[in-house]
């Protein structure tokens, strides 16, 4: 490919849906990441040097109806992913969902969002340990929000 | 000729355009806005969100709790424990010993173990395999080898560590533990816990001053002996 079909693909790039997939994708990596530190026997977190990771992960506000919080994350991050797949295949759901779809990903992300304060609230205020990972993942989660507002204004035409 | 040519070819189809929807209404949308808050308030409320609302850092009547040391100490000390939880294990490992060297078997202080379970549910029949073992008044040395095997908790390994401990009939837990004897005392300790502002282990009470996390024998050392100038000893 020469420099100026690169600069072409470049240009016409939809940037906010790679961005939301980009973001997506590392919600998945630190979801996994705490889903190992939460259901293998003896795994702890890397918290850099702190033992919060651990005094969170020990809390009782890490299990929500006796299932461990990161599988809500990670559940939530795949059906994401699996919607913005589908949102690009017109061809295969037709046009006429493409606005649902992007109703669903607002959705999520806006109960994504919620859940993440209500957490982070807990660690600052409740259990007086910060949980880098479990924040980074509310960072994620509140950064695909406004896209998800944008990509919903787009679809929803 | 033309004609015929003509009739040859097929007639052209208009592209198949399909009918885009007309836009989502803003009521729907706010209707998902709101299911949105619903189901998130709901998952908050049954995850013991509310809890937060009945909080107190009262100390917790551990009358009915395994005890070691002089039963009338100046000092108490109250620790809240989860098999779970790493940093209890390493209080366990550095910091017991000392405290029952310097301070229980001296008869300064009385050691209330307050086992329960903050996150992970299938720590509850850890807990109760340890209620099992208080019944037999081995507690505190079944408790110290479940923190020697951290981790290892299935069913199996429970009665195969109480093997391991002196004195402790397993068979005796193994049936403890199958009849559910301390199911619901293991609830009550995490209700009772969790509704008073316990929400991360370990923590420590000596006697009203509490004490969070794995901290250095050094604080435990400052703190008793605040208490025992207090008490006058």
């Amino acid at each position: 490919m020469n420099l100026v079909m690169l600069k072409l693909k470049l240009a016409t790039l939809d940037w906010l849906y790679v961005l939301m997939i980009g973001l997506t994708i590392v919600g998945i990596a630190i979801s996994a990441y705490l889903m190992w530190g939460y259901t293998v026997p003896g795994a702890e977190l890397s918290c850099g040097g702190s033992s919060d990771c651990e005094t969170v992960k020990d809390s009782p506000y890490s299990h929500l109806l006796g299932i461990p919080l990161p599988v809500f994350g990670l559940g939530a991050y795949f059906a994401l992913l699996a919607l913005l797949i589908a949102q690009k295949q017109a061809w295969v759901i037709g046009r006429n969902w493409q606005p649902y779809i992007a109703l669903a990903i607002f959705a999520i992300s806006l109960a994504g969002v919620l859940y993440s304060v209500y957490l982070t609230y807990i660690e600052l205020f409740v259990i007086y340990a910060i949980c880098r990972w479990c924040v980074g993942s509310a960072v994620v989660m509140v950064t695909i929000f406004p896209l998800g507002i944008f990509n919903l204004q787009r679809n929803n035409q | 000729m033309a004609k015929s040519k003509r009739a040859t070819i097929l007639p052209k189809r208009p592209p198949t355009i399909e009918k885009k929807s007309p836009p989502i209404s803003p009521a729907v949308i706010f209707g998902v806005i709101a299911l949105a808050f619903v189901i998130v308030g709901g998952l908050i409320v049954s995850g013991g969100g509310l809890n937060l609302l009945n909080r107190s850092n009262a100390p917790i009547n551990s009358a009915n709790f395994p005890t070691k040391g002089k039963a009338d100490a100046s000092v108490t000390i109250t620790e809240f424990t989860d098999y779970g939880c790493s940093h209890c294990r390493d209080f366990e490992m550095e910091t017991a010993s000392l405290l029952d060297k310097d301070y229980i078997q001296t008869g300064k202080v009385k050691f209330v173990a307050h086992p329960f379970y903050l996150g992970a549910p299938e720590m509850a029949v850890t807990t109760q395999a340890a209620w099992c073992a208080a019944d037999q008044g081995k507690f505190f040395e079944y408790h110290h080898a479940l923190y020697e095997n951290f981790g290892s908790y299935s069913q199996t390994a429970l009665i195969s560590i109480a093997s391991g401990v002196k004195g402790l009939d397993a068979n005796a837990l193994a049936q403890c533990l199958s009849k559910g004897t301390h199911q619901n005392d293991v609830e009550q300790a995490r209700q009772d816990a969790v509704s008073k502002g316990i929400v991360s282990t370990p923590i420590f009470f000596v006697n009203e001053q509490r004490i969070e996390g794995n901290q250095p024998y050094e604080k435990f050392k400052q703190v008793i002996e605040q208490e025992l100038a207090k008490a006058g000893k």
